[in-house]
């Protein structure tokens, strides 16, 4: 237990201490190429000078037994990327009621390297407790997947405090051999997980072996989770299947189902936009090279019955653009033009003149704004494809 | 009266009709046959100038053409023909004369969003790579969602060191749209995507063709 503290605390140094090309990145977020000219500073110092990402998971569980359980999860994390970053810190609050009343709280250190197309990842954890739990607890993960899969391995340390109510729920406090000295134990657990993504909605299905320690209930499990995005930042996760028994989070083994809500909280700087929003409609744009000087613009309009496009690839003229023959929803004109950078707007069933949804928008000078539309050179298109 | 000057000014002009830009003067027609006639002297005026320090003048009246469309009156014509000049300029002195047409107007949307000349300057080193234009583009984009200058000129100078595409820096936009529209703060979607994109190419993605 001993040797894991101190190999966490040599972790969490490790990642504080910036690497010597770190020294060039200033403003630069780490893992960005040099970039001279800048001051040197800690991974630290660069890690919390961006925003936090606060989330919190409220959930409810019944278990195979016939019991509940609550929980609440909240997990605070620089930087505040959706993508896993390669460096980040992450402080824990968890606090279970139900079977075991457990509270625990503590930090989490993640580091990840890629490795041709798969990504190597590391994540020491240290949390402390009191309830009906450990009260400490160590762990260490090692991971490594594509982007749609994950093999993890991780050991867990626990010292301390008291596990039985995990283990035998409803029971009131049966006296076990040696429970009056704590519980000391470690579990190593091997888990594949693959996600998919229906729309907005994240399935993720997790399966798991206990290779190592004690365990009381099943050795394998198999459990998916949903993840339903609501609005904005708000989610709802259901669960279900077979756990194992985490004694960390004073969770049961068993079956289970879940109901929970996810709530992904950034602190976030609202500046004035510089220029208006472009149309927010779900809609793209796509320039397609018919041949040198030739272009076809192809506008994704959802529900119009007209399109008119004017900029300097007609002089500023309006020209009627022609519904696609393949596509209802997508509007087509061909340009004679030379490669280079223009400038248009749209008018949809005669209402505003717009910037074209899925083009740079940039203010025209005139207190509006104008889209950029590039028709690549032959040569770029070449190397694109 | 002896008629070898009048000759001589017919051959000159007819001379110089001949080698004079076709596009300069359709452009005047251009502006002739859509501006008011004080407001289109005004241009040309503008436009001649502009074409006499080596600035493009087609942009310019692009410009005019299009405040017209626009409804704009003739002062604001005027006026934004006239900041487009500045700009143009500013951003040639900042960036160099070899630079493009493409580049010089993304520069000078740049400075029109925000940039000042001095944070231009720092993109020079990159003006002969040929995704300069898109780099460009980029920065104009990370400025008008509201990305501070210094981060997003930070941004655009890794990317364009790693040496990525005009189609990489065109994807930048609308990943981070994407994620702006799933309610990630712009400047996080902006850095997240782009260090993806930097590693996505050092990994053998799409990459710029490097000219000998």
């Amino acid at each position: 237990m001993r040797y894991a503290a101190v190999a966490a605390a040599a972790c969490a140094l490790a990642a504080a201490v910036p690497p010597p090309h770190a020294a060039a990145q200033g403003r630069v977020p780490s893992g960005w190429p040099d970039d001279p000219g800048t001051s040197r500073s800690g991974a630290f110092d660069q890690l919390l000078a961006q925003d936090p990402r606060l989330v919190l998971r409220p959930m409810a569980a019944v278990l195979g037994d016939g019991t509940h359980e609550q929980r609440l999860n909240v997990r605070a994390s620089w930087p505040a990327a959706d993508t896993a970053p390669d460096f980040a810190l992450h402080l824990l609050f968890g606090l279970a009621a139900g079977g075991a009343v457990y509270t625990r709280s503590g930090l989490s250190v993640d580091m990840a390297h890629r490795l041709g197309p798969t990504r190597l990842t590391g994540r020491a954890t240290f949390a402390t407790g009191f309830g009906e739990g450990p009260k400490q607890v160590v762990s260490f993960a090692l991971g490594s997947g594509l982007p749609a899969t994950r093999l993890e391995v991780r050991t867990t340390w626990l010292q301390g405090g008291s596990i039985r109510s995990i283990r035998m729920p409803g029971q009131d406090a049966l006296p076990l051999p040696g429970a009056d000295e704590g519980y000391d134990g470690r579990y190593t657990d091997g888990e594949l997980s693959a996600l998919r993504r229906l729309g907005l909605v994240s399935l993720r299905l997790t399966a798991g072996q206990r290779f190592g320690g004690e365990t009381r209930g099943t050795r394998q499990w198999l459990f998916g989770e949903a993840d339903i995005p609501v609005w904005r930042q708000l989610g709802i996760v259901l669960a279900g299947g077979v756990r194992p028994e985490r004694a960390d989070l004073a969770q049961p083994a068993g079956r289970f189902a879940q109901i929970g809500l996810r709530m992904d909280i950034r602190s976030s700087r609202k500046e004035p936009d510089a220029v208006p929003p472009p149309d927010a409609r779900p809609a793209a744009s796509a320039v397609v090279p018919i041949e040198p000087g030739v272009y076809l613009v192809r506008l994704h309009v959802p529900g119009a019955y007209r399109v008119e496009l004017k900029g300097d690839v007609t002089d500023w003229d309006v020209i009627a653009m022609r519904r696609s023959e393949q596509a209802p929803d997508v509007w087509e004109a061909t340009f004679h033009k030379p490669a280079g950078v223009y400038h248009v707007n749209i008018r949809v069933d005669g209402g505003e003149w717009v910037v074209p949804p899925g083009l740079l928008a940039v203010p025209d000078r005139f207190g509006g704004a104008v889209g950029v539309l590039d028709f690549p050179s032959m040569q770029e298109v070449n190397d694109a494809a | 009266m002896s008629v070898r000057p009048i000759i001589g000014t017919a051959f000159a002009c007819a001379f110089a009709l001949a080698f004079a830009p076709r596009h300069a003067l359709a452009q005047d027609a251009r502006l002739y046959k859509r501006l008011d006639p004080q407001t289109a002297a005004a241009v040309a005026a503008l436009v001649d100038s502009a074409s006499t320090i080596g600035l493009p003048s087609e942009p310019l009246v692009q410009k005019a053409l299009e405040g017209q469309s626009k409804g704009a009156s003739g002062d604001a014509i005027v006026r934004a023909v006239r900041a487009l000049i500045r700009d143009l300029s500013t951003a040639r002195d900042a960036l160099g004369n070899d630079v493009g047409v493409d580049a010089l107007l993304l520069a000078a949307a740049a400075l029109d969003a925000g940039a000042t000349p001095t944070q231009l300057e720092r993109l020079r080193p990159h003006r002969s790579r040929e995704s300069f234009a898109g780099g460009l583009a980029g920065l104009v984009y990370l400025l008008s969602r509201g990305v501070p200058a210094e981060q997003s000129l930070d941004l655009i100078a890794a990317m364009l060191n790693a040496r990525l595409s005009a189609a990489e820096f065109a994807s930048l936009q609308r990943l981070v749209e994407r994620d702006m529209m799933a309610g990630t703060p712009p400047a996080e979607a902006v850095a997240v995507r782009a260090r993806a994109l930097i590693r996505h190419n050092r990994s053998g993605g799409l990459g710029e063709r490097v000219r000998p």
